[in-house]
This record gives structure tokens, C-alpha cells and sequence, in this order.
């Protein structure tokens, strides 16, 4: 009897080791996998070109921004796309000094993407517009008042912001060709249901996209990167780091 | 590329000059030298149902048994389902393969396409083709479908539209294959079942495929990146061999889109206009108001809606009706009559027409009305309809009555269904579509694509709720992975073609649908979302991540694989 149970101890403990042994090494094995992702992705990172695109699709945008005179913070006279946005990379936004409803988290947003935009692109590559839905009330003066206020500045090899007011009789086709309007004409009227979009784009490349500002701020920069870059690189590169 | 360049030059020098010379500043960069005209719509003359309308030829694996490469060794490598097919995990996926697996190569190309006689259009395509070529797969025999994307400007995710597939290869919308990249997709055509018993009454048989890449699946979507993918099995096969359901050129696949087209022969496409895209060009496999000759016989055709946002409802102009065979993948357990088709974006309608008594001429024909990108004119059950339509595309047809015609009629047995049963439910949740300042929201939260929202428990089944509170928007709902049962819509049971199984179900403005979903096959994550493309675009999305453990929600994704 006691030789019996003996016999039959020594290979349940060895088993019983032997599973412990495979569980470490299966633990080990998911966090070494987990470890090899996250390399895996550095190393594709590495594959990322970071030479400048240049070659062109053969169809194109039927986007339709009108070329308007605008007036900036500063009192210049520019017009939107061959002045302000021209070939570079832009994140335009719609907003009123008045407005206490989304606007002043949408700017408070842009502000901190502009900082962290500024790790990917260099400064001439992109610039920034906010267009004011109140151009009567939003003058030059007040414009500049309210980069002022929120302590817009331009250190740090940060990217042009600019903050415009249209003719009046333009800002319907602006917001048009922004897509920043509603095809319910009582929605569209209301100045506080107002798009809180940003619209951001490649106007070289000639790629574009919108998405709600109070989304996830890690996702929105890494939308922007990807349809605002320039090269393989600066549009991946966040995709394939971004931590979950 | 200086291929590319040249042509360009061709196409669009002309329009860049024109429109430099009105703004009288040249060289301004890409936006001035765009030719949009047809946002007032198409200015080209189109000749109506003067084109034959093609048929996609049939894809061809690269081999079969043996891998002409080393299956996952690519930039996105492959699906870990591919190397770990009986796990728990995957409750169902440990059944028999039964046919050697099979290998593709697909890429996805730009390429100059004639839509409208004599007018070149830039389009993108699967291997250069307008729709994809054809895949004809057989249930229980999975394929590697190894996916290059040869476009230099755009990242793609291909979405196998009806099908059970790991998440890795589902689509999921940042599951990217970046430009110059591959990625080995593994589609297993396998069926879900338990206890190695396959679940036939799941078994697809009309699938198709597109673009799904995050925030520009509408641009590449309308640009042609869209396919069929057929699934046989044994019951289907039987079906054709005994002449019950037409076969090979009796069986057609009909991709129906609209399209608007500037004066340089290019697609319009407004990326910045959300509310969704309205063409006023009916393209039919490719060809702009195409013809098709026709026997005096019974004939399959597999209608899919492939518009962007155009909803249709198809009727035949000589007044005769449908034979129904199924909606979306599945048949249904009868052949029905079925007198229109209405079909949202993303359906499919698998119909008989039979052609022995027809008039010389007959025209498919949409009677829906629709304004513009938001929806069809009018609340789901009293929508506005004009007879006649607008022609789409016109059968002409020929000869005397062909006696090898297919018999299939009224009630004959097509694959069997199985309902879910109100005691197999584990969880209810309920989701309500809203649009908040220009974008969209689902209970009230943004698409993250980091958070699971609903996390069921493999192997059971549950009741969603779907709500569409947003105003007087139409939100087609398509769910990822596995057919779902509408039980309701706005408290009713829904119409016949609607009552088996869906993978899309039509909310109209302030519709609420019920429905039963089973979760059995692969773990998550997967996406469910609004199918009008502007609209999912604009992220009106959601995600599932169907687990071992649960019912949960708002938990963090398994798995990720960009």
C-alpha cells in the first residue's frame, strides 16, 4: 500500500512541477509577447519613410473653401486659402468670443494640440485658424483680446495661429466649405448648436477630415498627424505608438 | 510615378490653369487646382443604357495547400486565430477544416477606369478593377487573402462585409494596411456551431468587401474600392445541382452606386460635407445606366447597395415581382415574393427574376425619393416613392423560353433558420444615435477606439436596443461579425425580408429597432456602425469586444493591431 502511494507521488509531483514550470514559462511567454509588440511597432516605426510625399493621386477633393478676404487679429486683410492656408498643412476650427458654450474648451484644445502638433511638424508646415461665427461683434481688437486671454503665444517653434473674422456675407459659404453647418435650418440658425468641430487637412496633398474636438485628445492628434502629415512617418508614427 | 505625373498633367492642367487664371494666383497649392464643378451636379453627357454592364471576373488563389509565402510575414503580420485555431477563447473555430486552405494575392490599385463612354475617370480598385474581383469561396475551407496596398497617398482596411473573421482581419478601422504595405487577412469561412455540430442556418452566401479605413472610407469607397465575396456550402451547392437556384451566368452580382462626376471626368467627392454623399448617376457594376441582355429564364441576381448614402427601393418597370432568396448573406428558409427592394447602403437583396413571360424590355427601377445625404424623404414606414422611378439599369430581353430554367418558386426550402430564443438572452443594452454640435454620438459618448463599449460573453446571445434619436436623419446600423434578429421596429414585427437575418438594419428618423444578436466566434474587438459613409466617417461608431468573461462594458481592448 505505502509502495503503492509512493509510486504514484513521485510522478504527480513531478507533473505537478512540470505544470508549474510550463505556467511560469506561458506568463513569461504572454509578457515577452506583449514586450515584442510593443518592439515590433518600433521597429516599423524605424520602416516609416520620413521622406516628404510628392506624388499625387489622380482624383481629387471637391472640397470647396472660398478664397475670401478675412481680417486677422492683427488687422490684416488676407485671403483664407491663397494667403493663410496656401500649400501647408491647416486645422481650422469655428468659434465667437462670446461664447460660453463649447468654444472656450475647443480653443483650450487646440492650444494644447498645437503644442504637442509641434513634435511632429515643423512650424512653417501647418498653421492654425479659428473663424469667428460673429464677425460684426469679433473686430481685430477683439480677436487679438481673446488669443491674448488665453495666452496664445508663439514659443516653442509652434505653428501660426490665426484669428479671423469674414465678411458677413461670406460666412455661410465658409462654413459650407467647412462643412461646419446643419442642414436643419433651426439647428443651423442657433449660434450654441454650432459644429464643435475641428476641420484639419493637407492642402499640398490635397487630404482632408473633421472630428469632434471634446473626443479623446490622444486619438484627435493622432487623426490630425495621420491625414495632416507630410511623409510616411509623420503620419504613422502615432498610430503605431500610441499606448492603449 | 512619372507615369502617374504625366497623366495628371493631361487631366488636370487644363482645370489648374483655368481656375489660376480666375483667382489670378497661380501656384497656390493642390485646393486651386481643383475641378468641382459637379457639386452642382454631373455637367457630362452620360449616355443612358447604351453600355453592357460587366461582370467581375472571378479571383483566383495562388495556390492551394501549400503557401507561396511565409503566412504572416508582412508589415501587419497575420490574425494570432491563424496559429491558434482550438482555444476556448474562439468557442467555435475548433471545427473540421475540411478543404485544403487556399492563398490570394489582392492589391489595391489606382487606375484610370471608363464609367461613362469615352470619359477617363481616376478610380481605385481592388487588383485595378471597378468593382473587385470576385471571390467564390467554400464554407469550411479558409483562405489567406494577402493584401497589398499599392496606392502611395492613403491608408486602407479592408472590411469582409457578412463574414466570421478574426478581428485582426475584420476591418476594424485602424487596422490598417499603410501605403507600400501587406497584410495577410485570414478569412475562415468557418461556421459557428457547438460541439463540433456546424451552425448551418449561419452560413453566408452574399458578402462583399470594402474599404473601411478611419475618417476616409468615404472617399475611397466612392473612388471603387468595393467587391463581392460569395460563400458556398454543401446546402447551397445542392440547391444549384438539382436546378432549384440558377448557377455560373445565371447568377449575377449587381454592385448598385450613384456617383457625381466633374467636367474633367473625375468623381466628386466632398471629404468636408458630412451629412452623406448623393450622386445623380446611377453606376451599375462599374458602367454608368448599363444594359444587360437576358435569356427568357430565371436568373439570380445579388443586389447590393454599394451608395455611400443613397438609400434605394428597386422595382421592376413591368410591374412583375421579386422572388426573394435571402437578405444581406443569408437566404431565408423560404423563397418569398417580394414586390420592391428596399435596401439602406451596405444591404443586399438575393432575388429571382424570372425573365420567361417578361416584355422585351425592363427596367430596374428606384422609386425612393431622397433630398439629400440624410435620408429618404419621409419617416421609415411612409416614405416617399415615385412610380415610375429612376432607371438604373435595363434588361433586354431575348429569344424563346429556355425549359432548363431553374425552378425555384414561391416556398420552396432554402437554409434552415434559427430563431433566438428570448431564454438564450444574457444581457440588454440599449444604444440611442444622437447628433451633438455637428457630430455624432452613441449614448452620448464620441467613438474611442481604445474602449470596448460592450463586451458579451462568447457564446451567448443578447438584446440591443437601437434608438435613433437624432432628429430627422436615417442611420442605417451594420454590425461586424455575426448576423443579428430583428425582433422589432418601433414595436412591430418587421416586414418578411427583414424578419430571419441582417447584418444591417434601417433605423429611420426616430425608429427603434430590437434585436437579438449571438456572439460565438471570435473575440473581439469589432465595430458596429452607422453605414451611411459620411456619417461613419464621422465616427458614428461603437465597438464590441465580444470575451470569455462577461457580459461587461467599457473595458479595454483585447487585442490591437494596427
Amino acid at each position: 500500500m505505502f509502495r503503492f502511494s509512493r509510486a504514484l507521488l513521485l510522478p504527480a509531483c513531478l507533473g505537478l512541477s512540470v505544470a508549474v514550470a510550463i505556467a511560469v514559462l506561458w506568463f513569461q511567454g504572454v509578457s515577452v509577447v506583449a514586450g515584442s509588440a510593443e518592439l515590433r511597432n518600433e521597429r516599423r516605426v524605424a520602416d516609416l519613410s520620413a521622406e516628404r510625399l510628392t506624388a499625387r493621386s489622380l482624383r481629387r477633393s471637391g472640397i470647396s473653401i472660398p478664397d475670401v478676404v478675412v481680417t486677422d487679429e492683427r488687422g490684416r486683410s488676407l485671403r483664407l486659402l491663397s494667403d493663410i492656408i496656401r500649400d501647408r498643412s491647416v486645422c481650422v476650427n469655428f468659434f465667437y468670443t462670446r461664447c460660453d458654450g463649447s468654444c472656450p474648451g475647443t480653443t483650450r484644445t487646440i492650444r494644447s494640440l498645437r503644442s504637442e502638433l509641434a513634435q511632429h511638424f515643423r512650424a512653417e508646415e501647418l498653421v492654425f485658424v479659428s473663424i469667428s461665427l460673429d464677425p460684426v461683434a469679433d473686430t481685430a481688437a477683439r480677436l487679438a483680446e481673446y488669443r491674448r486671454s488665453y495666452g496664445i503665444t508663439d514659443a516653442g517653434g509652434q505653428s501660426e495661429w490665426i484669428f479671423v473674422s469674414c465678411a458677413e456675407s461670406d460666412l455661410g459659404a465658409v462654413r459650407r466649405g467647412f462643412g461646419a453647418y446643419d442642414l436643419d435650418s433651426a439647428v443651423d440658425a442657433e449660434r450654441n448648436q454650432h459644429a464643435a468641430t475641428v476641420t484639419f487637412g493637407n492642402a499640398r496633398l490635397d487630404r482632408w477630415s473633421a472630428l469632434p474636438a471634446a473626443m479623446d485628445r490622444g486619438q484627435l492628434l493622432s487623426a490630425m498627424c495621420r491625414i495632416m502629415g507630410n511623409s510616411a512617418r509623420q503620419r504613422y508614427v502615432s498610430l503605431l505608438l500610441q499606448r492603449r | 510615378m512619372i507615369n502617374y505625373s504625366t497623366r495628371r498633367t493631361a487631366i488636370g492642367a487644363g482645370v489648374a490653369a483655368f481656375t489660376s487664371a480666375v483667382s489670378g494666383r497661380g501656384g497656390s497649392g493642390a485646393v486651386a487646382g481643383r475641378a468641382s464643378d459637379g457639386r452642382h451636379g454631373t455637367q457630362l453627357h452620360v449616355p443612358r443604357f447604351v453600355q453592357n454592364m460587366p461582370i467581375s471576373p472571378t479571383k483566383r488563389p495562388v495556390s492551394t495547400g501549400n503557401a507561396p509565402w511565409q503566412v504572416g510575414d508582412c508589415f501587419h503580420g497575420v490574425a494570432p486565430e491563424y496559429f491558434n485555431r482550438a482555444t476556448a477563447e474562439n468557442v467555435s473555430f475548433n471545427f473540421p477544416q475540411m478543404f485544403p486552405e487556399q492563398y490570394y494575392e489582392l492589391r489595391a490599385k489606382e487606375f484610370i477606369g471608363e464609367v461613362i463612354p469615352g470619359v477617363r475617370t481616376p478610380l481605385l480598385g481592388y487588383d485595378g478593377l471597378f468593382p473587385g474581383p470576385t471571390f467564390r469561396v467554400r464554407s469550411c475551407q479558409p483562405i489567406v487573402v494577402r493584401q497589398f496596398n499599392d496606392l502611395f497617398d492613403t491608408e486602407l482596411s479592408t472590411h469582409l462585409h457578412g463574414g466570421h473573421n478574426p478581428s485582426h482581419s475584420d476591418g476594424y478601422p485602424n487596422f490598417y494596411i499603410l501605403p507600400g504595405q501587406a497584410r495577410d487577412y485570414f478569412y475562415t469561412n468557418t461556421l459557428p456551431g457547438r460541439n463540433g455540430i456546424a451552425d448551418i442556418s449561419e452560413c453566408p452566401s452574399t458578402c462583399w468587401y470594402h474599404d473601411h479605413a478611419m475618417d476616409i472610407a468615404g472617399d475611397t469607397c466612392a473612388h471603387g474600392l468595393a467587391g463581392f465575396y460569395l460563400q458556398y456550402d454543401d446546402l447551397e451547392l445542392n440547391l444549384i445541382r438539382r436546378n432549384i437556384l440558377p448557377a455560373d451566368a445565371y447568377d449575377i452580382p449587381v454592385l448598385i452606386q450613384d456617383r457625381r462626376f466633374n467636367s474633367d471626368g473625375t468623381i466628386f467627392y466632398d471629404p468636408l460635407d458630412h451629412n452623406g454623399y448623393l450622386g445623380d448617376v446611377y453606376v451599375v457594376n462599374g458602367k454608368a445606366f448599363p444594359k444587360f441582355h437576358v435569356q427568357r429564364r430565371k436568373y439570380r441576381f445579388r443586389f447590393l447597395n454599394g451608395c455611400n448614402a443613397r438609400h434605394l427601393e428597386l422595382r421592376l418597370s413591368s410591374n412583375a415581382s421579386f422572388l426573394g432568396l435571402g437578405t444581406d448573406s443569408w437566404l431565408y428558409p423560404q423563397a418569398i415574393v417580394r414586390s420592391t427592394l428596399l435596401m439602406s447602403p451596405a444591404k443586399r437583396a438575393d432575388v429571382i427574376i424570372d425573365f420567361t413571360n417578361a416584355p422585351n424590355e425592363v427596367f430596374l427601377e428606384n422609386i425612393l425619393e431622397q433630398s439629400d445625404g440624410r435620408g429618404p424623404d419621409g419617416p421609415l414606414d411612409d416614405r416617399k416613392v415615385q412610380i415610375p422611378g429612376t432607371p438604373v439599369l435595363k434588361f433586354v430581353v431575348e429569344g424563346t423560353r429556355r425549359s432548363d430554367s431553374a425552378t425555384v418558386s414561391v416556398g420552396a426550402p432554402l437554409r434552415p433558420h434559427v430563431p433566438i430564443r428570448p431564454e438564450e438572452i444574457v444581457e440588454t443594452r440599449v444604444f440611442e444615435f444622437h447628433r451633438r454640435n455637428g457630430a455624432w454620438q452613441i449614448n452620448q459618448k464620441f467613438f474611442d477606439e481604445f474602449r470596448a463599449d460592450a463586451c458579451p460573453k462568447l457564446g451567448t446571445a443578447e438584446r440591443w436596443i437601437l434608438r435613433n434619436g437624432s432628429g430627422g436623419w436615417w442611420h442605417p446600423v451594420h454590425i461586424h461579425l455575426e448576423s443579428h434578429q430583428i425582433q422589432k421596429i418601433d414595436g412591430r414585427i418587421p416586414p418578411l425580408s427583414e424578419r430571419f437575418k441582417v447584418d444591417t438594419t434601417m433605423l429611420g428618423p426616430n425608429t427603434e429597432a430590437e434585436i437579438f444578436m449571438r456572439f460565438r466566434t471570435f473575440r473581439g474587438p469589432f465595430v458596429f456602425h452607422c453605414h451611411n459613409i459620411e456619417h461613419e466617417d464621422m465616427r458614428m461608431m461603437f465597438v464590441f469586444d465580444p470575451r470569455t468573461d462577461g457580459p461587461m462594458s467599457n473595458q479595454p481592448l483585447q487585442q490591437y493591431h494596427p
